[in-house]
């Protein structure tokens, strides 16, 4: 849930969506610690840009944009893995966070990077499809495709999960 | 079926910094770009070749003199890579990398070179160019064998350094003081030999230090070279990593990390 239009004072604002924001990165990133850099980065960067964020329509989302771009820049893609000889590993688990929660994380892990983005800021922070699209900067479209395709992907992975193993 | 919810409560877990701290940061760091734009401003008006240095003590003074060509050739960004790819060739040049909302670098690259995760990794065709801002998560492996997870070493640039140097299956000479690109540190040279067996360990792979989110392994034999600076009071960690290299290829490889300028962010 964002706080809606005008703009408030960056603390009040630290104080009501700072938790929300970190959860969110969390489950786009898999990793608590960068979840949280890259929310108190946005954070200082909003601080720095006072004049800039409080003409914003919606701080909570240039908050969040300016944080994915964060995460965006420092994920490590596989490719660069698998050509240089380093390892492909999964998100670390966050230290203090149940078994559900990592569950869920460990399978959204396993998603494509768009179609987790869109899913988790559709099912997370409770945004439309049309409100995604104006985030991400991409169509509507591409947005709901990512979305059916990560759903779907999310139901097996956590489907297989739960079944019992045979054999 | 996904429950959200329980992760919505983990919201319940998380425990923000004080607010003033973030703003304390923000004043600095505004500080800092001032300052350096200003000086910049003051630099281009004299037309004098003289690199940019913003020290870890607030000041700005010249660098040392800069390297030679092609550094004088003109600063351009990085090229996009393809929708969906998360690399890019790019050709000889010099160009610019933003390590962080306010901290770049700008480098000489050889033709032939590759740009990986905006520039976190540059691939020439003889090693691997990694630079990041080495926050509170970066670390060394337990042990880059056999438990590779990333430990952070402490927060000042000689906490890493000494967690460097005691670094297990690694050969580490001892640390120098150095200038990089305007910015002080220390410089160490990394070794792991031919004769090392690296089958027992994870995957067959050795563990570099890094930040967990950006770790990479290797096999043996490995040379690096590892850059630890103070750049405008954010702690920088320069790799220059070959793996299956000779130590001739190395030193006759093109001298990428010596060209490496830091500046603020554009």
């Amino acid at each position: 849930m964002d706080t809606g239009r005008g703009a408030p004072g960056i603390d009040r604002l630290y104080a009501a969506s700072y938790r929300r924001l970190v959860v969110q990165m969390y489950a786009i990133c898999g990793d608590l610690a960068d979840a949280e850099d890259a929310v108190q980065e946005a954070f200082i960067t909003a601080l720095r840009k006072q004049w800039t964020f409080r003409s914003v329509d919606n701080p909570e989302a240039w908050l969040r944009t300016v944080a994915l771009r964060r995460l965006h820049r420092g994920w490590r893609h596989l490719a660069v893995v698998r050509r240089h000889q380093g390892l492909d590993r999964g998100p670390e688990p966050a230290a203090g966070v149940g078994p559900e929660h990592v569950a869920l994380v460990d399978a959204l892990a396993h998603l494509d990077p768009a179609q987790r983005e869109v899913v988790v800021l559709h099912h997370l922070a409770d945004l439309s499809v049309a409100e995604i699209a104006d985030q991400l900067g991409v169509p509507q479209g591409t947005v709901k495709s990512r979305l059916g395709r990560g759903r779907q992907r999310l139901g097996e992975l956590l489907a297989e999960r739960e079944e019992p193993s045979h054999g | 079926m996904a429950d959200w919810e329980q992760l919505r409560e983990m919201t319940q877990h998380v425990v923000p910094p004080d607010f003033e701290a973030l703003a304390r940061t923000a004043r600095r760091r505004q500080r800092r770009t001032a300052v350096a734009a200003g000086a910049l401003a003051c630099l281009v008006l004299a037309g004098g070749g003289v690199v940019l240095s913003i020290a870890a003590d607030d000041e700005i003074r010249p660098a040392q003199a800069p390297p030679p060509s092609p550094s004088d050739a003109p600063v351009s960004a990085l090229p996009h890579p393809d929708p969906g790819e998360s690399a890019v060739d790019v050709d000889a040049g010099r160009y610019r990398v933003a390590i962080s909302d306010s901290l770049a670098f700008e480098v000489d690259l050889p033709q032939g070179s590759t740009a990986h995760d905006d520039g976190l990794f540059l691939a020439t065709r003889s090693f691997v160019l990694k630079t990041e801002v080495a926050g509170r998560r970066y670390g060394v492996p337990r042990d880059p064998c056999t438990d590779q997870v990333i430990e952070p070493a402490g927060p000042t640039v000689d906490d890493l350094v000494r967690a460097l140097v005691s670094l297990p299956v690694y050969e580490v000479s001892r640390p120098r003081p150095v200038e990089l690109g305007g910015a002080e540190g220390f410089y160490l040279e990394a070794r792991i030999p031919s004769t090392y067996n690296a089958a027992p360990c994870e995957r067959g792979a050795v563990q570099l230090p890094s930040r967990p989110s950006t770790a990479v392994s290797g096999p043996a034999p490995y040379l690096g070279r590892w850059w630890v600076l103070d750049v405008a009071d954010h702690r920088v960690v320069v790799q220059q990593n070959c793996w299956g290299c000779t130590t001739d290829e190395f030193d006759s490889a093109p001298a990428t990390p010596e060209s490496i300028t830091f500046t603020s962010a554009p």
